[in-house]
């Protein structure tokens, strides 16, 4: 009986090792359509949501038309393995953020930052009053649902000093609602609002108070973005245009597709999300320090790889020219990085076109 | 299985020993060969990166390197399997002998163990944390409702398969019902037993690793191997994700050998299968 166990893994271990051979990575080069548009998929980190504004905003107004491109939006979430869904090919574009994206680098996915949509990220931990808690510091000791193994749990226990009882993420506020005192992680732009009409009013405590604040980004695979040059330079800039249209105040298309691909997104809701991100200046950041809408500075980025340097979070070096598409933005947007490198030094570090 | 019992004399019987032997071992070698050699030339012929299918070596060296993570983590979830366990045996032998006792319990019963079976385990799950909050007990829970089903399906259905001759034999000799169960029902129903205990300690792990995902808790270190699969996930350590994989294996492995074991040494005496092996 045990043998046959034995026999039936080893099967089943085969069976899993041919599937992944068998499914290997997708052509690289986008293929133009019959319009003469290139077709690309843009794989987002949520359901749809006014955080995705700008990029719904190129889609329905026809910016990325115009740009040339045919977008898909694939909303995604709870999905883990979406750096590997970009570096295999299978969709061209993803949202995520620059702290895992370095961390990703690190390990050897050849993954490149092409346009940061949030200048600051909204991530945060709520408290209910009874938790007890008022600053990141009084976190010690506590038990909080957040993703466990992401940078920045390890950066807070670290920096702080403290010690966090981690309880997995399951997407839900069901018993943030019911337990008065449950701590979770959420989005300063969402949760807090569904939280409050229900007659809760939450601690809300940013994580980038503590130092630190990773971008929030659309990223392609080095492959893609060293064969297809011209998509990504369009791409970044029909979404900023987006992304300055949707703030700009010119919301109704947009809210209007997103209540009927979402139905939690009331209008009331997603005004709310909207004047958040207006009012922590999340997406455009702060003007004084050097930020802008769809801008990466080369001194944040070096900060943030050092923090996970320190956290022993990378597994080998990562050359911030590689890992961020700079040569292929509008120069204001790529700050103090040192002079654009040649295109074809970006095509060399991931061998140049994969196509099978 | 190859013909163990076949003790033949002299030099064929040194053959076919021999012949057994290796087919203990030799086959199940050869086919490991085989597949790491396929593997590492899938990697080498396809230029599959690292991050879809690491080398067998890099698997190697990523378990030694969170050996500590992966040994809390599988020590975690071998205890959460094992108490998990037991109380589905303990359950569902209870449960079992009530809905053999009478056709109306089981009538009325069964249908509610069924509804409880039918319901996925991930519908089940967050309720399970609101009641039992989270940690051990509620991946206990889950544990439960994962492998407790087998285990009162075959032992109901051995409890009420006695032979209808012997049956009447007993009540010719106006036998009590306990003393039916005990000395008749029960001998019976062991190899059914047997069987459900299988199939259970094979379900054991999954509930247990998914109750680590959902119910988990730790700040990292000292978490189940559940809860070590979603930080080498969320950190992209694919290598290190496969070895957690296998450490799942041997947990999965060592429940159904010990099964196994505890059901020859329940049966050999006296049940077919076993006796005729010998």
């Amino acid at each position: 009986m045990t043998l046959m166990w034995q026999w039936i893994s080893r099967a089943l271990c085969f069976a899993a090792l041919a599937c992944v051979v068998a499914c290997g990575p997708a052509d690289d080069a986008a293929a133009p359509e019959a319009s003469g548009r290139t077709a690309v998929v843009l794989q987002t980190d949520w359901y749809p949501q006014p955080e995705h504004g700008g990029f719904y905003h190129a889609l329905l107004t026809g910016g990325y038309e115009r740009a040339g491109l045919d977008v898909k939006i694939r909303p995604g979430a709870n999905m883990t393995n979406i750096p590997q869904l970009v570096a295999t090919g299978r969709v061209d574009f993803a949202l995520g953020t620059s702290d895992n994206l370095l961390v990703a680098a690190s390990r050897g996915i050849p993954l490149v930052g092409v346009f940061p949509h949030f200048q600051h990220d909204p991530q945060c931990i709520m408290a209910r009053e009874g938790a007890g808690v008022d600053t990141l510091q009084s976190l010690d000791g506590k038990t909080v649902m957040m993703i466990p193994g992401l940078p920045y749990v390890r950066f807070l226990q670290r920096s702080l000093g403290i010690r966090l009882q981690l309880v997995p993420m399951d997407f839900s506020l069901t018993r943030f609602l019911s337990d008065p005192t449950f701590i979770q992680q959420c989005f300063v732009t969402s949760e807090p609002y569904y939280v409050s009409r229900q007659g809760i009013e939450p601690t809300v405590l940013r994580i980038s108070d503590s130092g630190f604040d990773p971008y929030r980004l659309a990223y392609a695979s080095a492959a893609f973005v060293a064969s297809n040059p011209d998509v990504v330079s369009a791409f970044i800039r029909a979404s900023r245009d987006g992304w300055e249209r949707y703030l700009g105040g010119d919301v109704a298309a947009v809210h209007e597709r997103l209540a009927e691909l979402n139905p939690q997104q009331t209008p009331d809701f997603m005004a709310w999300t909207k004047r958040a991100l207006v009012d922590y200046e999340l997406v455009r950041g702060d003007a004084e320090a050097g930020e802008m809408l769809g801008r990466f500075r080369h001194d944040r980025l070096e900060r943030q790889l050092a923090q996970l340097e320190a956290l022993d979070m990378l597994d080998g070096p990562v050359a911030l020219s590689d890992a961020f598409a700079v040569h292929l933005m509008p120069p204001e947007l790529a700050q103090g990085f040192p002079d654009p490198l040649p295109v074809a030094s970006a095509v060399e570090t991931d061998g140049g076109d994969r196509t099978r | 299985m190859t013909g163990l019992g076949d003790r033949g004399r002299g030099w064929t019987g040194a053959l076919k020993r021999h012949a057994a032997g290796w087919g203990v071992a030799g086959w199940p070698l050869l086919v490991g060969a085989l597949i790491t050699g396929s593997w590492y030339g899938g990697i080498v012929a396809f230029g599959i990166p690292e991050y879809q299918l690491p080398p067998p070596h890099r698997i190697v060296e990523a378990g030694l390197e969170e050996r500590e993570v992966l040994l809390t983590g599988a020590m975690q979830t071998a205890q959460a399997s094992l108490i998990g366990f037991l109380i589905s045996v303990a359950g569902g032998l209870v449960l079992s002998i009530l809905l053999a006792s009478s056709r109306w319990a089981y009538q009325g019963i069964y249908p509610y163990v069924l509804l409880l079976k039918m319901t996925p385990i991930i519908v089940v799950a967050p309720i399970v944390i609101l009641w039992a909050g989270q940690g051990l007990a509620s991946i206990t829970v889950i544990t439960f409702l994962v492998c407790f089903f087998p285990i009162v399906a075959n032992t109901t259905m051995g409890l009420r398969s006695a032979d209808a001759n012997l049956l009447d034999l007993f009540s010719v000799y106006k036998a009590k019902g306990w003393q039916q169960l005990l000395w008749l029902r029960a001998p019976g129903a062991l190899p059914y037993l047997m069987t459900g205990l299988r199939v259970a300690a094979a379900l054991t792990p999954i509930g247990a690793l998914y109750g680590d995902t959902v119910a988990g808790m730790g700040s990292g270190a000292d978490a189940g191997l559940g809860f070590v699969v979603l930080i080498f996930s969320a950190q992209f350590k694919v290598p290190a994700l496969f070895a957690a994989a296998f450490a799942a294996c041997v947990i999965g492995f060592l429940f159904v050998g010990f099964v196994n074991v505890f059901a020859w040494w329940v049966l050999h005496k006296w049940h077919d299968a076993y006796v005729a092996v010998d």
